[in-house]
């Protein structure tokens, strides 16, 4: 066996254009093929990669928003809910002054009409015991009445400070009810003289709103002894009570 | 006794230069690869590829795993040699499918040139990735004294591509040749199915220790 090396170098040759006939028509052309594909498949991958990252933003967003909506609809929810608890503890609050008013006015009204009630009883009261006192007087002798009103008189004037009653003036008015008659009016002259001083000049006069008693009226003050004034305290009494 | 020659029979003589069967043998093979891959790659689709299309970036697609599972880069620039390779050499071992037709890569004038032309292109892929000093340094590992073994070992595992090629693809041959004188036509076609298989294996070895070579020539993987 011997290698012929003209047929070595020949199948050399041959194999080296074989290369790069194959590299012209088939390596080059397929792989250039094969690259586009995969850029082409690149592509579509990428452009599915944006689509769903676009997909994911928008779903990202969509579920913020949902959950803004969510936000939003639970805030109003509860400013509705706190604007109506406002209201109703106005409404609430304004109903109870509104009656808290109500009932101080229907008090006032029905203290008002109880104190008019009281005066109109005690108004009629006294009409009563003037009514009755007047008929009381008018049955009675009228110098057993005068009398007795002398004796209350001086008791009265005895009492006042000397003081005070040397500042009582130089005329003495002497009002009665009943009239007094010519003795009596010489009677009372005679006793309050030593007390008022016999220089003081009496004048007698009735006055009928009275009803029964007397006053001794100086220029710088009254003794008084009467029914009116009697009534007067005992319907002040009755008030301050009621 | 009649003596057996292991040279291919001489065709023709262009002047002092003897063109043996085996050339020519390559030469139709080149014209047939040649033609369908031209026809074949006319009208290349992107997006609905035919079945032929389909065939030929299978085969691509294949050469380009070998390198890129072997050297671990890109295959761009070392397709056309390790694609050329398997295809040249499978296309040769299965030409014997045909009948009367020989595989050149029975002959040691055609597994050597291969086997040349893988041992020129390792070190010359090593020097133009490395630099010619590096690449010297190579074959200063592990240790200096390894240097006759490393530069013998260059040879030698190219003679055994050579060898292992060309004995396999004869040896069938010749057994398929025997038993045909023996037994008559059709008992050897379960040798003929068989050798399909021993031919694409036999290419598929040679693709793989040729890029074997070339990824331990420029440093991709380790150089064995």
């Amino acid at each position: 066996m011997h290698i012929d090396l003209w047929a070595l170098a020949l199948q050399a040759t041959n194999f080296v254009i074989l290369a790069w006939l194959l590299h012209r028509f088939l390596y080059r052309p397929v792989t250039t093929v094969v690259a586009q594909r995969r850029a082409l498949v690149q592509k579509d991958f990428e452009e599915a990669q944006q689509a769903r990252h676009a997909a994911d933003v928008h779903r990202r967003r969509y579920e913020h928003q949902i959950t803004e909506i969510t936000a939003e609809r639970e805030r109003v929810i509860a400013e509705a809910r706190s604007h109506i608890e406002v209201e109703r503890r106005d409404v609430i609050e304004h109903a109870q002054i509104e009656a808290r008013a109500v009932i101080e006015a229907q008090r006032r009204a029905l203290d008002d009409e109880k104190r008019q009630i009281a005066e109109d009883l005690g108004e009629k009261a006294i009409d009563l015991a003037v009514a009755l006192s007047q008929k009381l007087l008018s049955e009675v002798s009228g110098a057993a009445v005068t009398a007795v009103l002398l004796e209350r008189v001086c008791v009265l004037l005895a009492a006042v400070p000397p003081e005070r009653l040397a500042e009582r003036g130089p005329v003495l008015q002497v009002a009665t009810m009943p009239a007094l008659e010519d003795g009596a009016k010489a009677e009372w002259s005679r006793r309050l003289a030593p007390l008022v001083g016999a220089d003081t000049e009496l004048f007698f006069m009735t006055d009928e709103s009275l009803i029964a008693g007397a006053e001794l009226r100086f220029p710088s003050m009254v003794v008084a002894c009467s029914w009116r004034d009697s009534l007067i305290d005992a319907r002040a009494s009755l008030m301050v009570r009621d | 006794m009649e003596k057996v020659s292991l040279n291919a029979p001489i065709v023709f003589h262009v002047g002092p230069v003897p063109v043996g069967l085996e050339v020519v043998t390559t030469w139709v093979i080149m014209v047939v690869l040649v033609v369908l891959c031209y026809f074949g790659t006319r009208k290349l689709s992107v997006d609905e590829p035919g079945p032929w299309q389909v065939v030929l970036e299978a085969i691509v697609g294949f050469c380009e795993d070998i390198i890129r599972d072997v050297m671990g880069t890109e295959p761009g620039p070392f397709l056309p040699l390790i694609g050329t390779l398997f295809i040249y050499i499978a296309t040769c071992n299965l030409s014997p499918l045909l009948p009367g037709v020989k595989p050149p890569t029975a002959s040691f004038e055609t597994t050597g040139a291969l086997g040349l032309i893988v041992f020129f292109s390792v070190h010359a892929l090593g020097v133009q990735r490395r630099g010619l000093l590096h690449y010297l340094k190579t074959f200063f590992e592990p240790y200096p004294v390894f240097v006759p073994l490393n530069v013998l070992a260059e040879f030698t595992r190219t003679f055994s591509l050579m060898v292992r090629l060309a004995g396999n693809i004869m040896s069938h041959e010749l057994t398929i040749g025997i038993v045909i004188s023996l037994v008559g036509l059709l008992v050897p076609i379960p040798f003929m199915a068989l050798s399909i298989l021993i031919g694409l294996v036999q290419a598929y070895i040679f693709t793989i220790l040729a890029t074997v070579f070339i990824g331990g020539a420029i440093g991709t993987i380790e150089k064995g």
